[in-house]
């Protein structure tokens, strides 16, 4: 088991083209990492710069207390599951499992209690003497998985694993994944596009966009507070309301914006480092709106459509000045809401969120 | 300052080859893999070239291997022998059969191309005639085209011929005659590629254009010709290098004839293994080198276009 | 209605099978012929036609006197070693150096691959002579390797290499990496079981190329016990050993059967793994 170190690691396929831009990370010992970001980010070539299937342009990369930016990908104690799976479609499961070590020279004997090990972890035994394709999606990623087993690595690396298989199966195979980590300890680094796999199976998340790190941190860190906007936008579903807004002031520790006709709210950040009159952004969780009863006060809002999804009811609604819909999510028993429906909104100022010009995040005060 | 950037310089070579290292070590790799085959490239295909460049310049004489300068009188002996030009216009005569095959090639590739009875053998028996030695074939193709042969008896049954023709004697007749022992011989040969091409096709897209009207007729034009156009591209160029370089027809069909069936090809093979004259023959072989290269180009031109 | 479609879908088959069929009388009949001749015991009908396309009192005389009269087994047995040894020669050089081509970057690659593909362009006839002489001082005249080593390092078996390489998935090069193979071991325990078809099509073209090879061995191999079929039927019909051409004409059969049987069972690797030059 190892710790993985990046340091100002960078990769450019030629002058001009940079995909990653210089990245700054420290992943503990059997930590589980997440790489997350939009398609294109470069969070998956930064996992095969890792694996070493791509040159580091600049910057190290230390595997445990080693430098491994020249070392060969089978020599730096990481073992991988690709999206694809890429099993070899020639070789049984078994083979499969057990092609790394053959190409060692590990003796049988070792080998056949290792494979032997890792099918029975993944519970495939019966499936090894079987090819690839007469197995399921979901078999099919546990081979992957056990491939990556055998090898017994330092850190495991895994590449969108889950994205080929059905919905139903993705979810078992996430919470395997966790029991995974819970028996082996080993350190896991783990890409997607998917926020959900991300909050639910990472100890850290990274946010990737654009080749450059966003925010590091805890999954609930990263909801609760997202460093900027793009984080606030990214994680959570259906995302942060984020509505254009004007710094009126800082009053009795509070952040007072003004939205469009002249209607304020309150958020309980410090945003004492920005200037009256700036332009900021405000952002709410659809979950933190809540429907005004009666006496209290309230942004008027029109009802432009209702989801009910049994256990939540989503109402997307529309202030009158504001150009953006608001998604708000209620508890399921708002059975009676309708469309055309006229209600007043209330954002808590101890959730909602304002970011400055340049769309970083101000600090919460509470 | 000027130490400053000095460095800076360094910084990025040093950097720029840390990059490529990996690369590099591939490059080594890359060139062990290729060695056989550039190797024996080397031998047998460029060495060639350039030993014919030098013996097109010289008396050779293969019995004691002796080479004289002859100040290019190869060269000019067969500019102005009729033959060698004879044979060139042969040859560009030649490539009338590129459209016809690959036409041919084509539909037939697209008749087979379905799941009904009797398709493998009609595949196997399509490609009989690629699959025969064209030593062979001749013979028996000799036999289609002699005077009282298998052409004049289906044309003279047939009530349109009234005489016996000796279909490969006639001069104006007979390199036609070989082109369609040619267009025999070949036209298998594509329709495989043609079939592989094919069934690269997802049958959703015929299915579709049979949902929305389209005859037999317009959905080979308008679907079927504008999918395989990667297919018919590559088999337009294969036929056309085959069709310049025909030479082995005449052998086993005429011999040359009286000078009517020589090809490009031919005359050099005539040339250096009837006459022994390998001077002569390898300056005719330079001539047609620079009219396959010319060829060529024009080709690579196409094909890069559209591409 | 029904009845309209079901014979205008009729008419369609007919004229189908129809076309089919006139193809297939064209390009089968010579195959015919010989073989009708081949089994006409009596010769006096062979050149009169129609009659010469039914055997005239048939038997297997001419098939017997072939391997009596004619070396055919050693011609068989000399196609078989050459049409091997060609396939062996052409599936190595090819899967070598189709894999560089397809997967490594490298400086040159581009110029490389479109030197290779001229090749097709350049006449190899011309090099005849030349090749001839470099044959002469390896030493090679009359023998099995100098009528095939020429063909090993083929551009069109190359650019099918190529092609198949290309079609496997990165992932499964990157897996096996990882699982420390060497990019040799890379190559013969992932790209090659996984391409088979396409080394399979390259294998069955190459095969019957190699098997009707005419020229160049007629020109390299002297002496008549080292002859392929394709030559040595040639010959024996035509050069001083001529025969019986009714024994040739069964020769002629006996030659193309082989291949023609084993077209029939191979031709549907050797379509699918075609897909790859096409694409």
């Amino acid at each position: 088991m190892a710790s993985v170190t990046l340091k100002g690691i960078k990769k450019s396929y030629t002058k001009d083209v940079t995909v990653i831009k210089g990245v700054d990370l420290q992943i503990k010992d059997g930590e589980f990492v997440v790489f997350v970001g939009p398609s294109g980010c470069g969070k998956s070539t930064l996992l095969r710069m890792i694996a070493g299937l791509e040159d580091i342009t600049e910057g190290e990369l230390m595997i445990g207390d080693a430098l491994a930016n020249d070392v060969h990908a089978s020599k730096r104690g990481i073992a991988m599951v690709f999206q694809s799976y890429a099993l070899y479609p020639h070789m049984s499961v078994y083979d499969n499992m057990a092609f790394s070590l053959k190409l060692a020279g590990a003796d049988k004997a070792e080998i056949d209690k290792r494979v032997q090990r890792a099918a029975e972890i993944l519970q495939i035994t019966h499936l090894l003497e079987r090819k690839p394709k007469a197995l399921s999606g979901g078999q099919r990623q546990r081979v992957a998985i056990g491939r990556a087993i055998v090898r017994e690595p330092q850190v495991f690396l895994f590449d969108e694993p889950l994205s080929n298989l059905d919905a139903s199966l993705r979810l078992n195979m996430r919470v395997e994944l966790s029991k995974l980590h819970a028996d082996l300890k080993t350190t896991m680094i783990y890409v997607t596009h998917d926020q959900v796999e991300a909050m639910t199976l990472a100890d850290r998340i990274v946010v990737f966009n654009a080749g450059v790190v966003q925010q590091v941190g805890s999954p609930l860190e990263m909801y609760e507070n997202p460093a900027n906007l793009f984080v606030a936008g990214f994680l959570g579903s259906p995302k942060m309301n984020l509505l254009e807004a004007q710094l009126v002031g800082v009053e009795n520790g509070l952040a007072v914006v003004r939205l469009p006709k002249g209607i304020t709210v309150r958020a309980a950040v410090d945003a004492s480092r920005a200037t009256a009159g700036s332009k900021v952004t405000l952002g709410v969780r659809p979950e933190h709106i809540q429907l005004a009863t009666e006496g209290d006060v309230g942004i008027p809002a029109r009802v432009d459509l209702v989801e009910h999804l049994g256990d939540i009811v989503l109402a997307y609604v529309e202030i009158p000045g504001v150009n953006d819909i608001l998604a708000v999510k209620l508890p399921g028993h708002y059975t009676n809401l309708k469309r055309g429906d006229a209600v007043r909104l209330v954002f808590p100022e101890t959730s909602a969120l304002v970011f400055d010009e340049a769309g970083l995040a101000f600090k919460r005060t509470v | 300052m000027r130490f400053r950037t000095d460095l800076c310089n360094i910084k990025i070579k040093l950097q720029s080859s840390y990059a490529v290292k990996n690369t590099r070590s591939y490059a080594a790799i890359a060139y062990l893999f290729l060695a056989p085959a550039l190797i024996l490239m080397g031998v047998f295909t460029f060495w060639p070239v350039g030993f014919n460049t030098y013996l097109a310049f010289q008396d050779y004489s293969i019995a004691d291997g002796t080479a004289t300068w002859n100040n290019f009188a190869h060269f000019k002996y067969i500019f102005h022998e009729e033959l060698f030009w004879n044979a060139l216009k042969n040859s560009l005569l030649y490539l009338l059969i590129v459209p016809v095959i690959q036409l041919g090639a084509l539909v037939l590739a697209k008749l087979v191309n379905n799941k009904l009875p009797g398709m493998t053998f009609f595949r196997a028996t399509f490609y009989i005639p690629v699959i025969t030695s064209i030593s062979i074939a001749g013979v028996v193709w000799i036999y289609v085209y002699k005077y009282d042969g298998m052409l004049t008896w289906l044309l003279t049954s047939l009530g349109l011929l009234h005489e016996q023709i000796d279909w490969l004697g006639e001069p104006k007749i007979a390199l036609y005659m070989m082109m369609i022992f040619t267009f025999w011989k070949g036209i298998g040969y594509y329709m495989v590629l043609y079939l592989a091409g094919l069934q690269a096709i997802p049958s959703e897209v015929e299915e579709a254009a049979v949902l929305d009207g389209a005859n037999a007729w317009q959905r080979f034009w308008k679907i079927t010709v504008p999918m395989v156009k990667p297919t018919i591209l590559l088999c337009t160029l294969l036929s056309t290098i085959a069709a310049i370089k025909v030479m082995q027809e005449p052998i086993v069909l005429t011999k040359g004839g009286k000078g009517d069936t020589y090809t490009a090809l031919f005359y050099v093979y005539d040339q250096a293994f009837r006459n022994f004259n390998f001077g002569r023959a390898a300056a005719a072989g330079l001539v047609i080198t620079f009219f396959c290269v010319l060829l060529a180009i024009i080709q690579f031109r196409f094909f890069g276009e559209k591409k | 209605m029904a009845m309209g479609r079901n014979s205008r879908r009729i008419m369609g088959l007919t004229g189908h099978y129809a076309g089919l069929i006139a193809f297939a009388i064209f390009t089968a009949f010579p195959l015919w012929w010989a073989a009708s001749v081949g089994l006409s015991t009596n010769p006096e009908n062979m050149y009169s036609f129609p009659r010469s396309f039914w055997p005239t009192e048939p038997g297997l005389l001419w098939f017997a006197k072939v391997f009596t009269d004619m070396p055919f087994l050693t011609y068989l047995k000399n196609s078989t070693i050459m049409a091997v040894m060609t396939v062996v020669g052409v599936v190595i050089v090819s899967v070598l150096a189709g894999y560089p081509l397809a997967r490594l970057k490298f400086v040159g690659s581009k110029t490389i691959f479109v030197i290779i593909i001229l090749t097709m362009m350049l006449p190899s006839e011309v090099a005849m002579i030349p090749n001839f002489i470099t044959m002469k001082h390896l030493h090679l005249i009359n023998e099995y390797l100098g009528a095939t080593v020429i063909n090993f390092s083929a551009a069109f078996g190359i650019f099918l290499m190529k092609q198949a390489f290309e079609m496997v998935p990165q992932d499964l090069i990157d897996a096996a990496r990882v699982d420390g193979a060497t990019e040799m071991q890379i190559l013969w325990r992932i790209m090659v079981p996984v391409s088979a078809p396409s080394i399979a099509a390259l294998g069955i073209f190459t095969l019957v190329n190699a098997w009707n090879d005419y020229l160049w061995p007629s020109i390299i191999l002297t002496s008549r016990e080292k002859l392929p079929l394709a030559v040595g039927v040639f010959n024996d019909l035509t050069g001083p050993f001529a025969t019986s051409d009714s024994m040739v004409m069964a020769a002629i059969v006996m030659t193309v059967i082989p291949v023609l049987v084993f077209f029939a069972f191979t031709q549907r690797y050797f379509v699918s793994g075609m897909d790859g030059a096409v694409k």
